[in-house]
């Protein structure tokens, strides 16, 4: 990096440290013109010289007016991006590889915001209108590059040209928000499971099923899978069918069953059967070198397991 | 259509102003021009229009080609030429209309924008009038709707709104204009290049053949207006030289031209050498005081020749005089041009006569008129003086039955004055002095063709003479020994209340009501009219005299008014406290934007624990508001029941669920006041 580009980089960084929520004033509003408005402002200049030339004060009246209008407009698109409250609030967790979202609220201040572009990289824009004294929360997306939580690498950039698109207000926000990415699921090998009746994968699928127990009311999370759909059809209510899985029945993702792999492998082939187990829809649970999580079914288990996944080895 | 080309619309809530606002924009300039580009232009932003209604597509490149051939054309046969300024505005503004048609991208839109801006700016070439600029400034402000309605990147927004922020805008934008439009200093031009204009103006030409000043006089257009220190000569008195004509060629009268490269020889510009005549016109000067000083807004003219009275003296430093005793400018007068003069009634004009001039001032074609000539002859010999001569001729153009009509009959022949003098009679100004100096000059008296206007009307609100074309006039100088030359007016004789009270009522004593109905003005001089027609003028009077024409000189006007003689210092002081207010404010305004404002109750405490502190009691902010009251409480005990109504206003302030602007709560809290 250059000596300038960090002297930029650390200038920025006291001026405007990383936060969670941060009300935008002039500490962090650039403001310049961008391309269109020197092209506007030559526009000017020409009728000025043309106004000279001529000798005619009312076209370098109408060059002064643009030039004030331009002045003018200055203002307004400052005022168009102060005062908007940025706060962090969540993130929205994917595979390494995809494109997570960190959850922004975003709060109109006295007056409204037109045309609000946030984004971390430049193809990835999002834009927000927000009348006076409204509020929003939307997802700026970030790519993730690598398992656990993954910050934005550079500062989210919020920027306007409204009203005139001449000129540009932005802010560079380096804001303290992270999310997390799972690892990336890893097909193939055998299923790593203890316990249950077959731990060589998923031939005898639906095994603990047999034991089958009671109905037990729909929760929202409970496979799909599990649905009594016969109860369901003849219109007694949404049920699931409940297994009282001997201690036999149980399967355990295990992290030592995975040998001759690294960490990564290992926790993405980890990712990968999770997935298919609960499709499968039999409870199953998660053995860690850092703790266990209990057998279930479910969307909010599977999600609960990856993230644990996700935060193996990771600080916080 | 290209496949590359990405699908860019202009927004449904900015796509009226757009076309509206072009509409708007092209008119003015294509109202001037040929009528075939007006449909044509109007038709392609009609073709946008129904482009939007999805009733037709955008055209293809050939067709936009096609058009733009069309269009070149058009302006080509009308024009004779792409180059002039009427050519290239029409240009110009046609490709606007058609550029429309070509929005594919972002950046198609803001050259049409831009493009706009630039129309709609240079309709103040051909027009500066008032209600120009209003329709310019309405124009702007509709534009600049459509500028922040391209930005606009929300589909719930309204039309309305952008034209709402437009205004608001563009008042604010104000100030910083009138601010910038006063100070910013006026330079000459940069590099020579008039206006060279291939359009007409209505005025005056640099010959006159007898058909042209009847022309003009049909025109109620503003000539000039003048504004006289002291006193305004008599309607009669009221003759304003502008150009003579000394060649004459049997038909029409020439002033002599000169080749674009060759400086006018007879011409007197300020710090070049005196020549003689001007030598012995400045001694004369010495001697009296000027009859009339006056200051004239002349409209533009496309010619250099300016219009005063007399022999007249300006300093502008770009006049110049000429040997014919007019005053000209340096350059064309294209745009609003005012200037200062001082006119000499009495000065005698070349009281020698040198040769060339007299050869210059004689020569008439040879054997041509011959009954008018006969006819000099004999009356020159039957005078006792050239003076004797002139009085005979204008006392036979007064009593035989001369007839002063706009609708003279067409002379071709040869012998255009016989025919007018003896068949005819009935002609124009014009016809009446070619005649007369015709007949000076077969008789060896040296004379010549003026032409300028004559009288012109009182506006009453603003105190100026204003001069229009139908005032246009022409009339002959003669030189008489020991005189100079000497103004005659045959037209005088003829018609006398055209040189008392003007062409109407000129018109109107002669019963020539055809000729009347031809004149544009007439509407103006009815009842009502009179009066509304004087105001419009003197409203334009003022804004050309204070805007249109605001010169260096009236900036150094301005700025020594308010500085009333070099106290520069205190207004420096004064722009400098102006500025630091500014520049406070703005931060002020800056600091404002984004502060957190805290709610009441919140202030309230902090008021409160700042009171206790500065009474003694030792407090720490970590404390909670609670703990802090009981701790005053203890201290003053007295007070703990106002310190608790206190509290439990505050609590409920700031942790019930109430509404945002609880104006009451808050209003009982500070009434709780504890100290």
């Amino acid at each position: 990096m250059a000596w300038w580009r960090r002297l930029y980089l650390r200038w920025l960084a006291r001026r405007s440290p990383a936060t969670i929520d941060v009300t935008l004033t002039q500490r962090h509003i650039f403001i310049f013109p961008d391309r269109r408005g020197f092209h506007f402002l030559l526009l000017a200049l020409l009728l000025f010289v043309g106004g000279i030339n001529y000798e005619n004060n009312l076209v370098m009246a109408f060059s002064f007016l643009l030039f004030s209008l331009f002045c003018v407009a200055i203002l307004h698109t400052f005022r168009n991006v102060s005062g908007l409250r940025v706060r962090v609030a969540g993130y929205a967790p994917a595979f390494v590889g995809g494109t997570g979202s960190i959850r922004l609220h975003l709060a109109a201040g006295k007056k409204g915001h037109e045309g609000i572009r946030l984004f971390w990289l430049p193809d990835q824009v999002q834009i927000v209108n927000l009348g006076r004294g409204e509020e929003t929360r939307i997802d700026v997306l970030l790519p993730l590059a690598r398992r656990g939580w993954n910050k934005p690498a550079s500062r989210l950039v919020i920027e306007s040209r409204y009203p005139l698109g001449l000129i540009r207000a932005w802010s560079l926000l380096a804001l303290d928000a992270r999310c997390l990415a799972w690892p990336k699921p890893l097909p193939g090998g055998t299923c790593p499971a203890s316990g249950g009746e077959d731990v060589e994968g998923l031939d005898n699928r639906g095994a603990g099923t047999d034991d089958f127990a009671e109905l037990r009311e729909y929760q929202p999370g409970d496979s799909l899978h599990r649905v009594d759909w016969k109860t369901y059809a003849s219109d007694r209510g949404l049920f699931v069918r409940h297994f009282d899985d001997p201690a036999t029945g149980r399967l355990w993702l295990e992290w030592e069953l995975l040998t001759g792999m690294d960490v990564e492998s290992r926790l993405s082939r980890l990712c990968y059967w999770a997935q298919e187990l609960e499709q499968a829809g039999q409870p199953w649970g998660l053995v860690l070198p850092n703790g266990r999580l209990a057998p279930d079914n479910g969307q909010a288990h599977l999600q609960e397991a990856l993230d644990r996944l996700a935060l193996l080895g990771e600080e916080g | 259509m290209s496949k590359r080309i990405d699908h860019y619309q202009v927004p449904h809530h900015t796509i009226g102003w757009l076309l509206f606002g072009a509409f708007w924009i092209v008119l003015p300039t294509l109202l001037s021009g040929p009528f075939s580009l007006l449909v044509v232009t109007l038709g392609l932003l009609g073709w946008r229009w129904w482009l939007v209604r999805g009733h037709l597509t955008m055209p293809s490149a050939t067709a936009r080609l096609v058009l733009l051939a069309l269009v070149v054309a058009l302006i080509l046969f009308h024009y004779r030429t792409l180059w002039g300024p009427e050519a290239g505005v029409a240009l110009v503004t046609s490709a606007f209309a058609l550029k429309t048609l070509e929005m594919f991208r972002l950046r198609d839109s803001y050259i049409v924008l831009l493009l706009g801006y630039f129309v709609l700016a240079v309709v103040f070439l051909f027009d500066s009038g008032l209600f120009i600029t209003l329709y310019v400034t309405a124009g702007f402000v509709i534009w600049t709707a459509a500028f922040i309605g391209m930005n606009r990147d929300n589909k719930l927004a309204s039309a309305r709104q952008h034209i709402r922020l437009a205004t608001v805008m563009c008042l604010q934008a104000l100030p910083l204009l009138v601010v910038i439009f006063l100070l910013v200093p006026r330079v000459g031009p940069l590099w020579g290049f008039g206006l060279n204009s291939d359009k007409a103006i209505s005025g005056l030409t640099d010959n006159m053949s007898p058909g042209s000043i009847s022309e003009l006089s049909q025109s109620a257009d503003p000539a000039f207006r003048v504004t006289f220190e002291g006193a305004v000569p008599p309607y009669n008195q009221r003759y304003w030289r502008a150009v003579t004509y000394s060649e004459f060629d049997g038909r029409s009268w020439k002033q002599p031209t000169f080749p674009r490269w060759r400086r006018d020889p007879d011409i007197h510009f300020a710090h070049q050498q005196e020549p003689d005549w001007y030598a012995e016109l400045v001694s004369q000067r010495q001697q009296v005081e000027a009859d009339y000083r006056y200051r004239v807004l002349m409209e533009p003219s496309g010619r250099k020749w300016l219009y005063v009275l007399g022999v007249a003296f300006s300093n502008e430093l770009d006049v110049g005089i000429r040997r014919d005793f007019t005053l000209h400018r340096r350059s064309d007068v294209d745009q609003v041009y005012s200037y200062r003069a001082d006119s000499y009634m009495a000065l005698v004009k070349d009281a020698v006569l040198p040769d060339e001039l007299r050869q210059k001032n004689l020569a008439v074609p040879p054997q041509i008129n011959p009954r008018t000539r006969d006819m000099a002859a004999q009356w020159r010999a039957q005078s006792v003086s050239d003076e004797a001569f002139i009085q005979r001729v204008l006392q036979w153009f007064n009593q035989e039955a001369f007839y002063y009509t706009l609708q003279p009959e067409q002379q071709l022949s040869r012998d255009s004055i016989d025919q007018f003098l003896f068949d005819s009679r009935r002609g124009f100004c014009a016809h009446y002095a070619s005649a007369f100096a015709f007949m000076m000059r077969s008789v060896g008296i040296p004379a010549r063709v003026v032409a300028g206007y004559q009288g012109g009307e009182i506006n009453q609100l603003g105190g100026y003479v204003q001069v229009r074309q139908y005032d246009a006039h022409a009339w002959v100088e003669v030189w008489l020994e020991g005189q100079g030359w000497v103004r005659q007016d045959p037209t005088a004789a003829v018609a006398p209340s055209r040189i008392e009270s003007g062409i109407f009522d000129a018109l109107q004593a002669q019963g020539d009501s055809q000729s009347l109905g031809r004149i544009a003005g007439k509407w103006q001089r009815m009842g009502v009219f009179t009066r509304l027609s004087l105001m419009g003028d003197y409203v334009n009077f003022v804004w050309k005299s204070w805007v249109v024409d605001y010169s260096q000189e009236n900036q150094r006007n301005l700025f020594d008014k308010w500085l009333k003689g070099g106290q520069w210092v205190y207004f420096a002081a004064i722009g400098a406290v102006l500025l630091f207010l500014v520049a406070w404010l703005v931060l002020w305004w800056l600091g404002q934007q984004g502060r957190k404002v805290l709610p009441v109750w919140q202030t309230e405490y902090l008021k409160l624990y700042r009171q206790l502190e500065k009474r003694g009691l030792v407090v720490t902010p970590d404390l909670s508001p609670q703990r802090v009251v009981a701790l005053a409480c203890l201290k003053w005990p007295a007070r703990q029941p106002a310190f608790e109504r206190w509290l439990a206003i505050y609590t409920q302030l700031a942790y019930a669920p109430r509404p945002e602007d609880d104006v009451q709560g808050e209003k009982r809290l500070k009434r709780a006041w504890p100290l």
